[in-house]
């Protein structure tokens, strides 16, 4: 067999991340936390590379092959979101920081079946301290204006997530959900910056008022949710093992038709794994990267790091801390989580036990006889 | 990793546990009577051993049964191995990866994943 369909077929590949310009003015934001360094020569994706790309998918895609638009920004070279769904028929999604949402785009991709599934925003103050453009002024005006736009549509409206990046020095975790479900998303992710530092007992406060903000329920988050429900059985709830998965399922395209294992592998040299019109031509990465990160939490290698063993959040520990990529720009090892993520994962596992307990201190409570048992707390 | 069936002979199994082959015990009872030859044959049991190799021919494994119809090994420490060879290919991928990579660190890198592979390839087997 084609040794990349091989491979391909092994790492279960069905979608493309899409970085269709990279380097210096990739991005029409330059946010203090993005882990891409947008350094370097500008480069942009041509069509014909485009097109390749996608012919590539679809000869070694495994089930339904999808592309996904991320990097830099992708609405800053639209005619290539155009290009791609008049070339294909196959599901087109993007990330976007919403600078550059229009009415105008907004209908041709609810016509053309073009999927936003996360605009990245912070929300107010927080979100102007961080998320500025390039010529730095503020972006959450416009950003939030476009945001409000996009809800319009009952298509965009039913699979965005706001994407809200959370850094270390600011811990009110309740106001920047208010913004974001203030806009109208009904789905609202605040992403710990690990690479920043955390203090494990303000994440926990910031947690706790979270919960009573909610009365102690159901969030937006369905990251918070999770967490909250993998406490409440605690006990049974699985070791987490493994969650970043680089090099299983998405592969990304550089706008030079380079293939890398997944996004944060895009500007080094380490993750490169081949082209589109090669294929695989350096198998190094799945076995050094992907197939050594998966060893993280297994009888192989049970405590990455020597505090791991007594941890009191260790069961909920997701893998990698998320992101080998992030672990290995922080730490230099896909193997070591940043402080930052273990101090922040400590913090919101202890609030999310007190919120457990006050959960199902709401539930009805146990009820005698055998209906007590099947419905009740019993 | 699975092993293969090997060289298969009768052979009298004494009660330590050893193994002695069929020639030997019929040099024993070679010029006995009857008698004394069941009485000879009677402190061993007689058996059929199966010799079980690995994919290089190395005989890994004996059975005496033949309602053994396979036997698959994990080669002791393949843990501990595996995170040894990972560790050793991860640095390769990292050194040749800089722009100052020596073709000593190619060399290594292609080493550590030749050493991997085989590795692997045993414990899939």
């Amino acid at each position: 067999m084609d040794k990349t369909k091989e491979i391909a077929t092994k790492q279960g590949l069905n979608r493309l991340l899409l970085f269709t310009e990279t380097g210096e003015g990739a991005c029409n934001m330059a946010c203090q936390y993005c882990f891409l360094g947008k350094a370097g020569s500008n480069q942009k994706m041509t069509v014909e590379i485009l097109h390749k790309a996608i012919d590539f998918l679809n000869l070694y895609a495994v089930g339904q092959p999808s592309l996904h638009f991320f990097g830099t920004e992708p609405l800053k070279n639209w005619d290539l979101i155009v290009a791609a769904r008049e070339y294909t028929n196959m599901m087109i999604s993007l990330t976007t920081n919403g600078v550059a949402l229009t009415k105008e785009r907004i209908d041709w991709m609810d016509n053309n079946n073009v999927k936003v599934y996360i605009l990245s925003l912070d929300g107010g103050e927080e979100h102007n301290a961080n998320r500025i453009l390039r010529n730095n002024t503020p972006s959450w005006e416009v950003v939030s204006k476009n945001a409000q736009l996009l809800l319009q549509s009952p298509k965009q409206r039913s699979w965005v997530t706001a994407r809200g990046t959370w850094s270390g020095h600011d811990y009110d975790l309740v106001g920047r959900f208010g913004e974001l479900e203030g806009l109208g998303f009904p789905s609202v992710q605040v992403v710990p910056d690990v690479t920043g530092s955390f203090e494990r007992d303000k994440v926990k406060d910031a947690y706790l008022e979270l919960g009573e903000y909610y009365a102690w329920g159901a969030t937006p988050s369905k990251f918070v949710n999770d967490m909250v429900q993998r406490v409440m059985d605690e006990e049974n709830a699985k070791q987490e093992g493994n969650k970043c998965g680089t090099g299983r399922g998405i592969w990304a395209v550089s706008p030079d038709g380079s293939l890398s294992l997944c996004q944060l592998y895009e500007e080094s040299t380490v993750g490169k794994i081949g082209d589109i019109w090669n294929g695989i031509t350096s198998e190094m990465p799945f076995a050094a990267i992907s197939e050594r990160v998966n060893t993280y939490h297994t009888d192989i290698n049970p405590y990455p790091k020597p505090e791991c063993e007594g941890c009191t959040a260790y069961k909920h520990c997701q893998g990698v801390g998320w992101c080998a990529g992030i672990n290995r720009q922080v730490n230099g090892d896909e193997l070591v989580a940043p402080d930052g993520y273990c101090e922040h994962l400590i913090g919101m596992v202890e609030a999310c036990r007190i919120w457990a307990d006050k959960q199902r201190g709401r539930l009805p409570k146990p009820r005698a006889g055998i209906l007590g048992h099947l419905y009740g707390r019993g | 990793m699975k092993l293969r069936r090997g060289e298969t002979k009768v052979g009298y199994l004494t009660g330590d546990g050893g193994t002695v082959e069929r020639g030997v015990v019929l040099g024993m009872v070679q010029g006995k009577t009857l008698a004394e030859g069941k009485e000879i044959v009677s402190g061993y049991e007689k058996v059929t051993e199966t010799v079980w190799i690995d994919k290089r021919g190395e005989p890994q494994a004996i059975s005496h049964d033949p309602s053994v119809v396979s036997i698959s090994i994990k080669p002791g420490n393949a843990e501990e191995r595996q995170r040894e060879l990972l560790d050793e290919l991860k640095a390769g991928l990292e050194a040749i990866s800089k722009d100052d990579a020596s073709l000593d660190d190619i060399r290594r890198a292609l080493a550590a994943q030749i050493a991997y592979s085989e590795f692997m390839e045993l414990v899939n087997d």
